[in-house]
C-alpha cells in the first residue's frame, strides 16, 4: 500500500464532477471529497483513497441529482387530498408515479440521461448475463466432465473453507483413495513466467507445474510424443510439454520436435510432447507449456505448507459421497498419525463444474 | 409550526451539536461514519444540509479556498436555535416512544 502526499484522484471520477455538477453545491461537495481523499491517502494509502473517491463521486452525483429532481416537485409532494377515494396503496402508487413523471418533465435533460443510462445499463447487463448463462450451462470441455472433482483442504472448525493442499496430504490421497481413477496435481499459484529463447529472441511464457496424473485426469492425450511419468516428478527433470499454440507459432510447427530441446530461462528442456489444439487448461487457457512439479520435495514437505491444488477423476460408478467417505478415512488416519500438524484437517471433494461456475450460476438471471 | 425530521436529518443535526459552530461537511461525514459505522457521501451531506438550511434549522457560510480541497471553498455549517428545538422535539418523541421497550425489542431480536 502506497501512502503519502501527492496521490492524485481518479481522473474519470473528477471528470464526472466537472461534467455533471455546477454551482455552490458542486464546489462544496467536490471540495469535501478532495479533502477526504487527501486525508485517506495519507492514512490508508492511495489505492484505498482512490476507491473511496470513486464511490464518493458516484454517490454524491446521485444524491445531488435526485435532490434536484425532488426539489422541482416539492410543492406537489406536500399536496394532500383527504377526500380522494380508492385503495390507499394504489392511490400512493399513482401519486408517486405522477410525481415522478412531473419531475422528469421538468428536468428533461436529467430525464433523458437517466433513461438512456438505465436502458444501456439494463441492456448491457442482460447481454452479459445471457452470455454468462450459456457459459455456465455448457459442460466443461473434457471427456465425461461429471466425473471430475476438485479437492480442497479445510479445517474442522470452518466448514466453508476452501484451502490449498499440502504435498504429503495430496500424495497420500493419490496413493490410498481407490475411488479416484486418477488425481492431477498442479502448483497452486497457477503459473510461473519463463522465457523461451528461440533464435536469440526471448518470449515470455506462462508455464504450469504439474504431476504425471494431470493430463490423464482430464483424459487429454498429446498430439505428438507423450505426457510426464511419475519418475519425472523431480526437481532435476528438464522436460516440457508444449501447447498446440506454442508449437504452431514460436516452435515452427515442427513435426519432429519431440526429443529436441528448447531453452527455458537459459536451461535446456527436452520436448516430451505437444498437446492437442482442443485441450484447454482449467487454470487458464493461456498456459503455453507444462513442466513437472517436484513431488519429491512435496513428499518431504511440511504438512502445514499448503501450496498445491488437485483435480481428481472419480472411478466409473463412484459418487462424490463415496469418494468423500474414502478421503475422510485417509484424512482421519493422517490426523491420528500426525496430530501436531493435522489434528483438525479435513479434505473436501467438490464437483469441478460447480466449483468453476458456481458463483456465476447464482448471478445469472436469464 | 414544528418540523418533522427524518432520521438522516437528525444525524446531521446531532453531528453539528457535537462538532459545534462552523463544522465542515468533511468533519460531519467523519463524525457520522465514526459513530454510526455508516458510509455517507459528501453529496448526501450537502443535500441534507441544504434542506435543513431552507427550513431555517441550519445556517452556512463559506470558508476560504484551500489547496488540499483542490482550491475549493469549504462550507461551514452551524446549528440554529430552530434546529436545536426541532431536534429536541424529535429526540423527545423517540425517547417517549422507546421508553420501556428495550426488553420487548430484545425479544424480537433487536
Amino acid at each position: 500500500m502506497r501512502k503519502g502526499v501527492g496521490a492524485t484522484p481518479p481522473r474519470l471520477s473528477r471528470w464526472l464532477f466537472t461534467l455533471l455538477l455546477r454551482g455552490d453545491g458542486a464546489e462544496t461537495v467536490w471540495g469535501d471529497v478532495e479533502e477526504g481523499f487527501q486525508q485517506r491517502s495519507g492514512v490508508r494509502g492511495s489505492s484505498y483513497a482512490r476507491r473511496w473517491y470513486r464511490r464518493q463521486a458516484l454517490e454524491s452525483v446521485w444524491a445531488l441529482w435526485t435532490a434536484r429532481l425532488c426539489r422541482t416537485s416539492t410543492n406537489d409532494v406536500e399536496l394532500r387530498r383527504p377526500d380522494s377515494k380508492g385503495d390507499g396503496v394504489m392511490r400512493t402508487l399513482l401519486h408517486n408515479f405522477r410525481y415522478a413523471l412531473r419531475g422528469l418533465r421538468r428536468a428533461p435533460g436529467f430525464a433523458a440521461v437517466t433513461i438512456i443510462t438505465l436502458a444501456l445499463g439494463i441492456g448491457a447487463n442482460t447481454a452479459v448475463f445471457c452470455v454468462l448463462k450459456s457459459v455456465v450451462q455448457a459442460p466443461l470441455p473434457y471427456d465425461e466432465p461429471e466425473q471430475l472433482v476438485r479437492l480442497y483442504h479445510r479445517e474442522t472448525a470452518d466448514p466453508d473453507q476452501h484451502q490449498f493442499l499440502s504435498g504429503p496430504d495430496i500424495l497420500d490421497i493419490r496413493e490410498e483413495v481407490d475411488a479416484f481413477e486418477t488425481v492431477g496435481i498442479h502448483y497452486t499459484y497457477r503459473e510461473i513466467g519463463q522465457d523461451l529463447t528461440t533464435g536469440g529472441q526471448p518470449t515470455r511464457l506462462r508455464v504450469l507445474r504439474i504431476d504425471a496424473g494431470y493430463f490423464p485426469t482430464y483424459r487429454a492425450t498429446p498430439l505428438l510424443g507423450r505426457v510426464f511419468r511419475r519418475t519425472e516428478e523431480r526437481a532435476d527433470t528438464r522436460r516440457v510439454v508444449v501447447s498446440h499454440q506454442l508449437w504452431s507459432t514460436a516452435l515452427g510447427q515442427n513435426s519432429d520436435i519431440v526429443g529436441t530441446t528448447v531453452e527455458l530461462d537459459s536451461e535446456a528442456y527436452e520436448v516430451t510432447g505437444v498437446m492437442r489444439a482442443t485441450f484447454r487448461d482449467m487454470t487458464t487457457a493461456e498456459i503455453a507449456a507444462w513442466i513437472p512439479e517436484d513431488l519429491e520435495r512435496a513428499r518431504d514437505n511440511n504438512r502445514g505448507n499448503h501450496y498445491l491444488s488437485a483435480v481428481a477423476r472419480l472411478g466409473t460408478g463412484v459418487s462424490v459421497t463415496q469418494a468423500q467417505a474414502e478421503v475422510d478415512t485417509v484424512m482421519a488416519r493422517i490426523a491420528q498419525q500426525f496430530p501436531e500438524s493435522s489434528a483438525d484437517k479435513l479434505m473436501r471433494v467438490v464437483p469441478l463444474h460447480g466449483d468453476v461456475v458456481g458463483a456465476l450460476h447464482a448471478l445469472s438471471p436469464c | 409550526m414544528g418540523h418533522n425530521l427524518g432520521e438522516f436529518e437528525q444525524l446531521l443535526l446531532f453531528a453539528l451539536l457535537r462538532l459545534g459552530h462552523g463544522a465542515s461537511g468533511t468533519s460531519v461525514m467523519e463524525e457520522i461514519g465514526h459513530r454510526t459505522g455508516r458510509s455517507v457521501s459528501a453529496g448526501a451531506i450537502y443535500t441534507g444540509f441544504d434542506r435543513l438550511t431552507s427550513k431555517g434549522l441550519v445556517s452556512s457560510t463559506f470558508g476560504p479556498p484551500s489547496p488540499k480541497r483542490g482550491g475549493k471553498r469549504r462550507r461551514l455549517y452551524s446549528l440554529e436555535a430552530a434546529g436545536a428545538a426541532a431536534l429536541g422535539r424529535s429526540y423527545s418523541a423517540i425517547g417517549r416512544m422507546a421508553q420501556g421497550m428495550a426488553a420487548r425489542l430484545r425479544v424480537f431480536g433487536g
